[in-house]
């Protein structure tokens, strides 16, 4: 199930340090968002977006969308009231969905839902994208991923040695993936284009403190 | 702890090679069986004598080298001559057909106990570079490689990825009181005082109070944590 560890490390690190900066648009949005770290969030805590769309609620020093319970299957979505356009794509809703699973580490999957395909929506949205060179296609869906050993500096995520797609992350290691792809076959994501950010493997209650401050970083212990 | 613990075992095999002898054909081997009595009576001066009439007096072949240096290294870290510790702890690496990869975990602690967090760190990393897991290449990664990675990183003043490392470590080994002792150390230099406390109190409770010193005491007081 698990491939063998990295081999040989090519350590191509990238320090994710960017400063959180005052969102004004929905393309400013997405770009904080496609950085995958607290920027999103630190964004939305003075985020001046069109009235009507995303539903925001306080946690702590920032603000995020409300969803009811990450851990809860069907309370972890919000249908926005009016659709946030970006660049032209219309997206129609959020999800924050947090798991544990036995043997394969901890997931967290957090991002938006989008009317289109996902190449229409991979499209229009790469431009807007933090570091979008390393953005490609990978079958049916887009993807920058990343991946973290324990160890690292916490800001910092290897480009190679990446575990593959399908592929159970490793122990002692985080993968980090921004994805554009097909929805669940069942609603509220079915029929849409999820343009998501994951965080999955070793995830510590540390780790989610920097990336994740919306959330209680003990969510998953 | 855990040199004391690599060192018993080599004190063992060595015992048992030596007790095989009908008469040793060399009376200065006599020195040699002296200095593992010494390190189980925890005589470590007197084991640090006898080593090195041991390997002075004898020409033992690389494996009893390597063993009577990791006794040596053992006593000079119970007697925290650190430095010494290290060169007789890589000596008898070097004198060793393959070093295990717990014996980089023990040079990474003798590094860091003379002072030096960034060579632990390196020996740590060492064994996660090429996979060389407690239980041998390829069989994974457990407590103590995350603990001493995370006590290096702590002394490093990387206390956000030394507490992960030792959440890491938990995730694997959820009754390692230490562990919690050293993230707690990590919450506190992050401020993170809630967290800190959780782990204090857990340490409290399941630590063997034998092993307590004065700094992890000072520490709970700070924290008004009582040691049931």
């Amino acid at each position: 199930m698990f491939r063998p560890l990295l081999s040989g490390i090519g350590l191509l690190a990238i320090a994710c340090t960017a400063q959180a900066q005052a969102v004004s648009t929905p393309e400013q949005l997405l770009t904080e968002f496609s950085r995958c770290d607290a920027s999103f969030f630190e964004g939305l805590r003075d985020a001046r977006l069109p009235a009507g769309t995303i539903r925001l609620g306080d946690y702590g020093k920032v603000k995020a969308p409300t969803v009811m319970n990450p851990l809860q299957e069907g309370g972890n979505y919000q249908a926005f009231e009016n659709p946030l356009m970006v660049n032209g794509v219309r997206m129609v809703g959020y999800y924050n969905q947090a798991q544990t699973i036995k043997d394969a580490g901890n997931f967290l999957f957090w991002g938006f839902v989008a009317d289109g395909t996902p190449a229409e929506v991979a499209a229009r949205l790469k431009p807007l994208i933090v570091d979008n060179s390393r953005f490609v296609p990978m079958g049916k869906t887009f993807t920058r991923a990343e991946i973290r050993r324990i160890g690292d500096p916490i800001n910092q995520w290897r480009t190679e040695g990446l575990t593959g797609p399908g592929v159970a992350t490793p122990f002692g290691f985080v993968d980090r993936v921004l994805m554009v792809d097909n929805g669940d076959t069942t609603p509220p994501l079915g029929g849409h284009t999820t343009v998501f950010c994951s965080l999955q493997g070793t995830v510590t209650a540390p780790l989610l403190q920097v990336y994740r401050p919306d959330l209680n970083a003990h969510l998953l212990d | 702890m855990n040199a004391r613990f690599t060192a018993l075992i080599a004190c063992t095999a060595l015992l048992a090679g030596c007790a095989g002898m009908q008469k040793p054909v060399n009376p200065n081997l006599a020195h040699c069986r002296a200095q593992l009595q010494a390190s189980k009576a925890t005589n470590y001066p007197l084991v640090l004598q006898e080593g090195d009439l041991c390997l002075e007096k004898n020409t033992l072949s690389n494996p009893m080298q390597s063993l009577i240096y990791l006794v040596q290294a053992d006593a000079y870290g119970n007697l925290n001559r650190y430095p010494e510790a290290i060169v007789a702890k890589e000596k008898s690496m070097q004198l060793s057909v393959k070093p295990s990869p717990r014996e980089y975990l023990d040079l990474s602690y003798m590094y860091r106990k003379a002072g030096n967090p960034k060579k632990a760190l390196q020996l740590v990393q060492y064994n996660l570079d090429n996979n060389l897991g407690e239980a041998g290449k390829g069989n994974g990664f457990n407590m103590p490689t995350y603990y001493h990675l995370g006590l290096a990183l702590n002394d490093l003043g990387m206390y956000r990825e030394a507490a992960e490392s030792f959440s890491t470590g938990l995730q694997r080994q959820r009754d390692f009181a230490w562990a919690y002792y050293a993230r707690g150390v990590a919450y506190d230099h992050l401020n993170d005082k809630d967290d800190a406390r959780a782990d204090f109190t857990t340490f409290a409770k399941i630590v063997d109070k034998k092993y307590v010193e004065a700094e992890q005491r000072t520490k709970l007081a700070e924290y008004q944590i009582a040691l049931p």
